[in-house]
């Protein structure tokens, strides 16, 4: 009977040993609720040291921090890759609409229509929101690298990050959320191996008055919510700091001068959701579940 | 009676079995039921396929059937069984607080992650 059992545990060990562990962290950061799935490796500690990540870029990266005035040279270097992708997007990304997010009340949720000229002088300070969640998916992917992990799918506040191939060999399946909100999602996109997938969208944050919605996505030429037929954008590129900021990019610029853009790129992928109800995708896209119109080169 | 007065009667009637139709709309179709245990999703199971999972917590035990397009706890060993009383669905949730099982019905295959 004895000899049973020591074999029973015995293999019951070794099943333990050999299957990969899972690890689930739910993290309340940078102002969302984020969610962590790790598999293999050291995947309890991998999702350790991603929620105290998550924790402390919401505080180095904060507005606050930022313009207070004194820089370390990792902040410095983040704001001079910004300003690279500002320049690359032609002012359609910019890192330093802090003033004007203030001015619509888009920092306290205190929120208020500005008149032209609290717009026209309102300060350029740094605001990185609509990148740092993505680069705070590239440090998350360095730690799960480090890690041995064998693979992991982390949703940060709707930035979906994957990293490496599930078990079963088969493709991460994003969902790209409905902005109605009636169904969960308007289609599915089949991304391999370590992806950031963003959607910028008008119904992420927004306040309504007297009849109108103002949505969050900031043109930098008004200083008012982009107007430009769009509804959301989801970016697919290998780097999350990159996906992030074309999101909000590519939503300012509206679908043709973003086609355009995309033409002149190689390095991402993006979907578009326009105001009368068109889903479009650009050609590299492993789509589903929708009919949609293709964006060719 | 008046003739008015029979047109009122089955005027109100009317308007009461227009009332009642609208609830029979069927709210369109959920194609998988999720089986969340303790706020974590356990399985997704597809509603067109019969099968049957048993969910052991430290709380107590439910067994989960699906079958006739349709799921139900067959089951339970919570003090009042409110959960097993509900019956057969496709929509809306089945919940037994007690073992903090929730059952709710989805109409979209699952994904890995949403983006947005």
């Amino acid at each position: 009977m004895k000899k049973a059992f020591c074999l029973i545990f015995i293999c019951l060990l070794l099943a333990g040993c050999g299957g990969s562990r899972k690890a689930e962290r739910t993290v309340f950061a940078m102002d969302t609720v984020m969610q962590l799935s790790v598999w293999g490796g050291e995947a309890e500690e991998a999702c350790d040291r991603i929620e105290a990540l998550l924790a402390d870029v919401e505080k180095t990266y904060s507005a606050q921090r930022l313009n207070s005035g004194s820089l370390t040279p990792e902040q410095s270097a983040l704001l001079a890759r910004a300003e690279e992708l500002k320049g690359r997007t032609g002012g359609a990304f910019d890192p330093r609409l802090y003033g004007i997010m203030q001015a619509w009340g888009f920092d306290t949720k205190n929120y208020r229509v500005p008149t032209d000229e609290e717009l026209e002088n309102a300060p350029g300070s740094w605001d990185l929101g609509a990148a740092a969640k993505g680069w705070a998916g590239d440090l998350a992917v360095d730690i799960l690298q480090e890690l041995d992990v064998k693979c992991a799918l982390l949703n940060l506040g709707g930035n979906v990050q994957t990293y490496g191939t599930k078990a079963d060999g088969s493709p991460w399946t994003v969902g790209i959320r409905d902005p109605e909100g009636e169904k969960d999602y308007l289609a599915v996109v089949s991304v391999e191996g370590t992806m950031s997938v963003v959607t910028s969208g008008d119904y992420q944050r927004y306040f309504e008055e007297n009849g109108v919605k103002y949505h969050h996505i900031i043109d930098p030429k008004t200083g008012r919510p982009a107007d430009s037929g769009l509804r959301s954008v989801t970016v697919i590129c290998g780097d999350g700091m990159t996906a992030d900021a074309l999101s909000t990019a590519l939503f300012v610029m509206g679908l043709e001068k973003a086609t355009e853009f995309w033409r002149q790129s190689d390095d991402f992928e993006a979907v578009f959701v326009t105001t009368d109800g068109r889903l479009l995708a650009t050609r590299g896209v492993q789509i589903t579940e929708c009919d949609y119109e293709v964006i060719s080169r | 009676m008046k003739t008015k007065y029979w047109i009122m009667i089955f005027g109100i009637l009317a308007v009461v079995l227009a009332v009642i139709s609208l609830f029979l709309i069927p709210k369109g179709e959920a194609a998988f039921v999720e089986v969340w245990s303790e706020g974590a999703l356990l399985y997704t199971l597809p509603l067109n396929t019969d099968t049957s999972v048993e969910i052991t917590t430290d709380r107590g035990t439910n067994t989960v059937t699906v079958a006739g397009g349709k799921a139900f706890v067959e089951s339970a060993d919570c003090p009042d069984r409110t959960c097993v009383a509900r019956g057969k669905r496709a929509s809306g949730q089945i919940v037994c607080l007690p073992n903090r099982l929730v059952l709710k019905f989805t109409g979209q295959r699952p994904v890995d992650g949403i983006s947005g």
